[in-house]
């Protein structure tokens, strides 16, 4: 059994890493695909991040600091083998996403607006699956800058990728997540035509 | 029926490329603002806007935070006062006498197996290879691994053991690699490597390293109260 950091730099750190406790929950859960991983993996990390906290340095982006951490600490204990990256044909991706969008939302006046594909085209958990779907390069970058908000710095900075990565991941990532979920929705049936019902967002005339 | 109109102006490629970053107020004000005036002018490119607009909203609303579980962050925060030492014994590990005292003696004890090693032409190597973590002292002096992780002696440090005498010490200016050089659980570990080696010397700078397991079973026991220390950077 080995000691950590004195009492004293304990509650230093829980004031400064505690508030980011449900977004790091999110990014196990998002890295795991599991409840009790993520449980687990999450108390690891803190746990990592407390005993390496004197080399947190005080003023820089603590969030990435953690997310680094528990990124590491991912990589280290449930991915077991070395991870290629994902074999992904892009150009398939890009142009793919091209005729999706171009058939569901612009050809016609009387589809369905984006908003109405995710809102209610889809359910939660088909949302879920669209991302657990994502390769996970992709994966953590959408998460990061979509539910965290994170800046692309903080995202290069939490994942060690250059920034230049950290554009290509979410601009492919956000193409397949999207056009993910428009196919779910198309196979539950939101594209039936509705002549007779205005659409609800008043969709702007590009015109 | 109108024509639909297309993508095809000079500038289109440019702003479909960077229309994700656009909306994250990533790009550089000129660009943004160039990108801005292509779209008043290109109606195909705003119309993309319009739909990515509508995406990066929902998506926002949609891509919520779930709760962390209830009992989580109680369950961790008892895992960090298991963990936080009382300031006195804190104190006195970190005297100053005391890390050079152990920097110097890992140096003395890297430096007399390495002396006979010496290669004129050597330097430095990228490697990739399954090592054990192991007590770097007591390995050498045959020493269990299970009895390693077990060792007393807050001054022995940890090493990468290749093959019988045959061993790699980290580079200490590393700090994600600290936890392997210092951390006595870590004794026992088989990990996959991968970085420059100073064949000198036999240090190594850590690229990447994957953790395979453990070699041998956890088994301290029960109710031992051990004096390791972790030794932090």
């Amino acid at each position: 059994m080995s000691f950590g950091p004195p009492h004293h730099r304990k509650d230093e750190f829980e004031e400064a890493a505690l508030p980011h406790f449900d977004a790091l929950f999110n990014l196990a859960l998002n890295l795991t695909r599991n409840r009790k991983d993520a449980e687990d993996l999450v108390q690891e990390a803190f746990l990592r991040a407390f005993r390496f906290f004197n080399s947190y340095r005080k003023g820089t982006h603590i969030k990435a600091w953690l997310f680094r951490i528990l990124r590491n600490t991912f990589i280290n204990r449930y991915r077991a083998a070395k991870v290629r990256p994902t074999e992904v044909d892009f150009a398939k991706i890009e142009a793919s996403y091209e005729q999706i969008v171009d058939e569901t939302f612009l050809r016609s006046r009387q589809g369905p607006s984006p908003e109405d594909v995710v809102m209610d085209g889809v359910l939660d958990d088909e949302v879920r699956q669209a991302m657990d779907d994502l390769p996970e390069e992709y994966r953590s970058v959408v998460l990061m800058a979509l539910m965290e908000q994170m800046s692309y710095k903080e995202i290069a900075s939490a994942l060690s990728i250059p920034l230049g990565t950290v554009m290509s991941r979410l601009h492919r990532g956000r193409k397949m997540l999207q056009a993910a979920l428009v196919s779910y929705a198309r196979q539950k049936g939101i594209f039936k035509p509705a002549a007779d019902v205005p659409s609800p967002e008043g969709k702007k005339d590009p015109k | 029926m109108t024509e639909r109109p297309t993508a095809r102006k000079p500038g289109c490629r440019e702003f479909q490329r960077n229309i994700y970053h656009l909306q994250a107020g990533e790009l550089p004000d000129e660009q943004a603002e160039a990108l801005a005036v292509h779209a008043e002018a290109c109606t195909a490119c705003a119309e993309r806007l319009v739909v990515e607009d509508a995406f990066l909203r929902a998506l926002r609303r949609k891509l919520t935070r779930e709760p962390a579980p209830p009992g989580l962050q109680a369950r961790v925060r008892s895992a960090l006062e298991r963990d936080a030492v009382p300031a006195t014994i804190w104190h006195w590990l970190h005297a100053p006498w005391f890390m050079p005292a152990a920097a110097a003696l890992v140096l003395a004890l890297v430096l007399i197996p390495a002396l006979p090693a010496w290669d004129s032409l050597g330097g430095v190597v990228l490697v990739e290879r399954e090592v054990t973590v192991v007590d770097y002292t007591c390995d050498r002096a045959g020493v269990s691994l299970s009895q390693q992780r077990q060792c007393p002696l807050v001054h022995h440090l940890n090493a990468l053991k290749v093959g019988p005498d045959d061993y790699w010490i980290l580079t200490a200016d590393q700090v994600e690699a600290s936890k392997l050089m210092v951390d006595p659980e870590m004794r026992g570990h088989r990990l996959l490597v991968e970085g420059e080696l100073d064949t000198r010397n036999h240090t190594l700078k850590l690229a990447r390293f994957a953790d395979r397991g453990e070699v041998i079973a956890s088994a301290l026991p029960a109710a031992v109260p051990l004096l390791l220390i972790a030794a932090v950077p």
